[in-house]
């Protein structure tokens, strides 16, 4: 089971870097009545397209563990939801600010090394249970998959092109 | 004395009415109870975290007001309880005693 979460949570911790308040979605705690505009992020889709012949992208060299290693890759598109709150209170201008914040941290590059290739807004409604404006999102993110297997031919772990790492678990 | 207030008064919660979050209120007694309804599911999962929708039913001392707590609310058992809505019930042309709509109040970030 690859852990998909550590998407989300790099999506999180790469808002966050930015001064964005940010929260996963659909958390165990008690709701809380927020004075200050936040985004809610959740991952909704990832789409993989075969990268390479069979997978295949050739062999590496590992200086870390002075073997060679086979790597194997899919294209992965991952689409995270994003959703904008802003108290009543601030209104619109708290929604616009964090649609600046968060277009300036995915400005460079995106989460765990991912490519952004596109950012998109819904329309401002408003949430009558939380009493705050509300402005749905995605971010559309491209990378590459890296499956490393060893030479016993193990599959050691999963990278995102770029940095994060998905550890490999083998469920017994 | 009336015989709303003496049941009050023999049976009633300590209840504390505060005009703000902060500082203290006004101490009286009153009797609250969860209102049962055909959907007993006192905590809806929201994407922000758990709402708690339970809903409790107040009823009060007639000389102390509950319509004008909204920055405060009902202190009881430790949980600060937000008035939704609340109006003095009479008995012929006496106030009989407070009624009131109450839900646990969200903490603050």
């Amino acid at each position: 089971m690859i852990q998909l979460t550590l998407l989300r949570q790099a999506l999180l911790d790469h808002l966050a870097a930015a001064g964005i308040r940010v929260l996963a979605a659909w958390p165990k705690e008690d709701r809380v009545r927020y004075e200050s505009p936040l985004v809610v992020v959740d991952l909704r889709t990832l789409t993989t397209e075969e990268a390479g012949f069979q997978h295949y992208l050739g062999e590496r060299f590992s200086q870390e563990n002075q073997r060679w290693e086979e790597r194997y890759g899919q294209k992965i598109a991952v689409c995270f939801a994003l959703d904008l709150y802003s108290p009543r209170k601030i209104a619109e201008d708290g929604l616009q600010r964090l649609m600046d914040q968060i277009a300036d941290a995915l400005a460079q590059e995106g989460p765990a090394g991912l490519h952004v290739r596109e950012v998109s807004w819904g329309k401002t409604s408003y949430d009558r249970s939380c009493d705050m404006l509300t402005r749905a999102g995605e971010v559309l993110c491209e990378g590459l998959l890296c499956a490393v297997r060893d030479e016993e031919g193990s599959f050691l772990s999963f990278e995102v092109r770029g940095g994060l790492t998905l550890e490999l678990h083998h469920e017994s | 004395m009336r015989a709303f207030e003496t049941v009050l008064a023999r049976y009633g919660k300590i209840v504390e009415l505060r005009e703000t979050t902060e500082g203290a209120g006004l101490v009286t007694a009153a009797f609250l109870q969860a209102i049962r309804g055909k959907d007993d599911r006192a905590v809806i999962p929201t994407s922000m975290g758990n709402l708690r929708e339970e809903t409790f039913l107040y009823l009060g001392d007639p000389n102390c007001a509950l319509n004008h707590l909204e920055e405060g609310g009902v202190l009881c058992d430790g949980i600060l309880y937000e008035v939704l809505s609340a109006r003095l019930v009479c008995m012929g042309n006496r106030p009989s005693h407070w009624r009131a709509i109450l839900k646990v109040k969200e903490g603050t970030e």
